[in-house]
């Protein structure tokens, strides 16, 4: 018997940590698991598609199995699952995995209806962190920086920080520091490390939060034509593994980056990592209050109950362990 | 039958099209489509169709391209660029080949402000291809010399390129940039010494020009003041970390906008020339690149391209033998596909490999730029030729394919000195530690 | 035919200057966003709109290079063929044309109305709808095919009286 063939396309590059830990792991788990019945073709580097149309290529069958980015889709019903990325929600990728894969099964099941693909599980980034060219101990020392924000939701908040927003590409972004056209990227700390922007804005201020929600799907067609045996395999082995393969690399993944960007910073005499006392924390989150109640409004706004969304996304945070900010 | 079978016949359908005189963007979309839909089936290749169109159509870091080329076609449609090529021609006229070593020197001084060699390319070409022919200047040498000094907007940086190996292979973009600079002065001085050689063999190439006096060699340089100053704002500002490219390109079409105002050479009419002239060549190079795109995917679902490598992969030979099979092979999948798509598909798997057997992946950036490089001017399909037709449509495809053909040799010498000597990429990269 | 003539080349020209008009504006968008961030106060979607305008250039230029015959070729075999093998050649490019176009097109024009009808999309800072853009892709693709179409009477003309035809190769 021909075995079947899966089509995971993987928009990062092949030697990103999730290329490494999570999907190349799977691929050999899904072939083991299977018997060799189905096998993985993975596609690093973006070769069937880009990271913006993974919705879109899933659902019409470019590819399988794809990493999808919910923010990419803020006007549809992925809406709903943005609630992860309200600020300082969640305090790691773990339990933001736990947390979001929990709200998506209890409460928000019928998205993937409606956005016409499998869900497999739904997880967060690894913490975003401010990586800047001067040092950012206390929150005074944003005022006047111009930093890249990352998504619609964090420029206002950037601008409550005293910082000036500033729109880059991300492959823009390492010749900007370079040259000084902007002085900090709030990034993801691995995704900072890939794209190398410790070398040229050597000061990495932790905020310990995920920021990016994030979402493995699968081509509905796909999964109907598979054996029920295969069926059930996915539901309650493969892809719950898959999830938390990638909770563990972007956990595991911030000790891993601390080091490297630490040996880069050794090698150079110059960069360090910062980490805020609560005090100072404490002045970052403050201000990211009013983005909660826009969320609330925006979801009402688009027809959904806002108010109601956050108290199940609150009772599920609770049911994790995790006090929410606000 | 074998997908890959499938996959070269694609391959083959798209080279009789191409030689057809099919569009160059059909004859890659046709097979790319056909393929797909026979191998996936219509739903998957009607996403392909939305997905693909939008996400390398609609985006910002593209718009370099229309930028650069507006800038270029009011330089040009307002006669500065041919004071400034009667500049030239005054200075150097009287050596043989004298525009085709400016058009070389003026490509890699703008290729260490702008990282893509398709701008680069697109922007000498409009101002220099056509004062080329006006002087007299053989079409294949002419055109050779355009399409090669547009390459090395990638090795000398900044560079997409470079930055684009570095993601892929967690190499240090800085290290690697450092290292394109070298190896790009050196190229640079072998187009040059490829131009002597060829007017010297041949002189009727590039005719030398009657010599000028040093009055009226002083006096033309007033005319191009102008022009200087925009360069000035151009290049400065992107190294000062003012611009971006997209911004440096805007803001430089906006720049040549007021400059041939200013001067009395900017009419509404000829306004108007500049803009649809810029239309047309946006949308040619994007049909390419979309077209690229489209046959990109399907032959990526062939596994072409990843068997081919996962082949050297199995070859139990000495390391430079492989080596020397990895260029075979970026020569050979040069010439028939795009070259970011190329480098892209292939070096997550030739990488750990050449890791293994020990080479420097700084000094392998270096080659594979270079490797891009020559795939984006080898005939057939070769972005820079296509470009260089665009701009200027004068200029038969057979006397670009000659001109690139010949300036793909001085590539080759490179690459044998990186081989002999690796010390040419990694002595810049070193000092930095 | 010629009334299909003047319909397609009005709609080419209103693509054409269209194109210009978006050309203009990308570059001002750009200086406008570089003069704004050098006195502090960046613009926040200033890379959506340069974005939007990138496609829509392109897009709406694709029947004016058909028109003026600027989509490159390679001409370097049929150059030298005689001519009515030319124009044979001639007429299976212009069916391929069709022929891709069509396809695309329509496939752009029925996003169009899902994100018009059932699945509205738009840009994440102004939120600016994206279905008129999925029908200026589409019409775009439809009238590169038409504006090749209307070369089919000139193709058939150069293979009765044995002209060469000028498409490409260099001869232009
Ligand atoms: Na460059
Ligand atoms: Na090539």
């Amino acid at each position: 018997e021909k075995p079947i063939q899966l089509e995971f396309n993987n928009w990062l590059a092949s030697t990103a940590a999730v290329s490494v830990g999570a999907f190349e792991p799977w691929k050999k788990l899904v072939e083991e698991k299977t018997n060799g019945r189905v096998k993985v073709n993975l596609y690093h580097g973006g070769v069937l598609g880009g990271s913006r149309s993974v919705l879109d290529d899933v659902r019409g069958g470019v590819y399988h199995v794809g990493y999808s980015i919910p923010t990419y889709y803020y006007d549809t019903p992925y809406f709903q699952l943005l609630v992860g990325e309200l600020p300082f929600a969640l305090p790691g990728s773990k339990v933001g995995a736990k947390v979001m894969t929990a709200y998506a099964q209890k409460y928000s099941q019928d998205i993937f209806d409606k956005l016409g693909v499998k869900n497999m599980g739904v997880g967060v980034s690894d913490p975003y962190v401010i990586i800047s060219t001067k040092p950012v101990r206390t929150f005074d020392d944003m005022k006047g920086l111009r930093m890249r924000a990352p998504g619609k939701t964090w420029v206002p908040i950037a601008k409550e920080w005293n910082a000036v927003p500033t729109p880059m590409q991300p492959e823009d972004a390492y010749t900007a520091l370079d040259r000084g056209t902007i002085d900090a990227m709030h990034y993801s700390l691995a995704g900072a490390l890939g794209w190398k922007y410790h070398e040229v804005a050597p000061y990495v201020t932790r905020l310990n939060t995920p920021t990016i929600v994030v979402n493995m799907i699968m081509n509905k067609d796909f999964y109907e034509s598979l054996p029920d045996d295969l069926k059930k395999l996915f539901d309650e082995e493969l892809d719950p593994a898959l999830i938390d393969l990638i909770a563990t690399v972007y956990e595991d993944g911030v000790v891993t980056s601390t080091q490297k960007m630490e040996a880069v910073f050794k090698s150079k005499g110059k960069g360090e990592f910062i980490t805020l006392s609560d005090e100072e924390r404490a002045r970052f989150i403050a201000p990211t209050k009013q983005a909660w109640d826009d969320w609330v409004a925006e979801a009402d706004k688009r027809g959904m109950d806002g108010e109601k969304m956050l108290s199940n996304f609150k009772s599920i945070l609770k049911e994790n362990g995790v006090t929410p900010p606000f | 039958m074998p997908v890959e079978v499938i996959g070269v016949i694609g391959v083959v359908s798209m080279f009789v099209l191409m030689f057809l005189r099919v569009p160059i963007a059909i004859a890659m979309a046709v097979p790319g489509i056909v393929g797909t839909w026979y191998l996936r089936g219509w739903t998957p290749t009607s996403t392909i169709l939305n997905t693909v169109i939008w996400n390398h159509s609609y985006s910002y870091a593209l718009t370099t391209i229309p930028m650069f080329v507006l800038m270029s076609e009011l330089i040009f449609i307002s006669g500065i660029s041919a004071d400034l090529f009667s500049v030239f021609r005054k200075w150097l006229g009287a050596i043989r080949g004298g525009l085709a070593l400016t058009t070389v020197g003026a490509s890699a001084i703008f290729a260490a402000a702008c990282g893509s060699s398709i701008a680069s390319t697109a922007t000498i070409g409009i101002v220099a291809s056509k004062e080329m022919q006006k002087a007299g200047y053989s079409d294949s040498l002419s055109s050779g010399s355009v399409v090669a000094g547009g390459t090395l907007g990638i090795l000398i940086p900044p560079s997409t390129a470079f930055i684009i190996y570095g993601i892929l292979t967690e190499e240090s973009i800085g290290k690697l940039l450092i290292a394109g600079i070298l190896p790009g002065v050196l190229l640079t001085l072998l187009y040059m010494a490829t131009v002597y050689c060829a007017v010297l063999v041949r002189p009727s190439l590039g005719p030398a020009v009657e010599r000028s006096s040093w009055r009226e060699r002083i006096s033309a340089l007033r005319s191009i003041v102008w022009i200087a100053v925009l360069f000035v704002i151009v290049i400065g500002g992107m190294y000062a970390g003012l611009l971006s490219p997209t911004e440096a390109a805007g803001f430089g079409a906006l720049g040549a906008l007021v400059i041939a105002w200013i001067r009395r050479r900017m009419t509404w009419r000829n306004f108007a020339t500049s803009l649809h002239n810029t239309i047309k060549i946006t949308s040619f190079l994007f049909a390419i690149m979309l077209g690229a795109f489209i046959l990109n995917y399907f032959l990526a679902i062939t596994r072409l391209p990843a068997n081919l490598a996962t082949f050297i992969n199995g070859l139990d030979v000495d390391p430079i033998m492989i080596l020397l099979v990895i260029l075979a092979i970026y020569v050979f999948l040069g010439a028939i596909m795009d070259a970011l798509a190329m480098v892209v598909i292939t070096i997550p798997i030739f990488l750990p490999m050449l890791h293994a057997l020990g080479f420097d992946l700084i000094w392998f950036g270096v080659i594979v730029v270079i490797m891009i490089e020559m795939a984006l001017i080898s005939p057939p399909v070769g972005m820079g030729c296509f470009v260089l037709k665009g701009v200027n449509p004068s200029l038969s495809m057979g006397s670009i394919y000659k001109g690139a053909l010949l300036f793909m040799l001085p590539i080759f010498v490179l690459l044998g000195l990186l081989i002999a000597f690796p010390d040419i990429a990694l002595v810049l990269p070193r000092l930095m530690r | 035919m010629s009334k299909i003539r003047v319909f397609v080349d009005a709609a080419t020209a209103a693509y054409k200057w269209g194109a210009s008009i978006v050309a203009v504006l990308m570059m001002l968008v750009i200086a406008c966003a570089v003069v704004a961030r050098a006195l502090g106060t960046p613009l926040p979607a200033d890379v959506e709109v340069i974005q939007l305008t990138m496609g829509t250039l392109v897009m709406l230029g694709l029947a004016y290079t058909e028109q003026v015959q600027s989509h490159v070729t390679v001409g370097l075999l049929v150059d030298h063929m005689p001519p009515r093998w030319q124009a044979a050649l001639d007429l299976v490019a212009v069916a391929l044309i069709c022929a891709a176009c069509a396809v695309i097109g329509w496939v752009n024009l029925t996003v169009a109305v899902e994100y018009l009808t059932v699945r509205p999309r738009s840009t994440d800072y102004l939120s600016i709808p994206l279905w008129p853009f999925k029908l200026i892709i589409g019409f775009g693709f439809w009238l590169w095919a038409l504006q090749a179409v209307l070369r089919v009477p000139e193709i058939l003309r150069n293979a009765r009286e044995g002209v060469v035809s000028i498409r490409n190769g260099g001869h232009a």
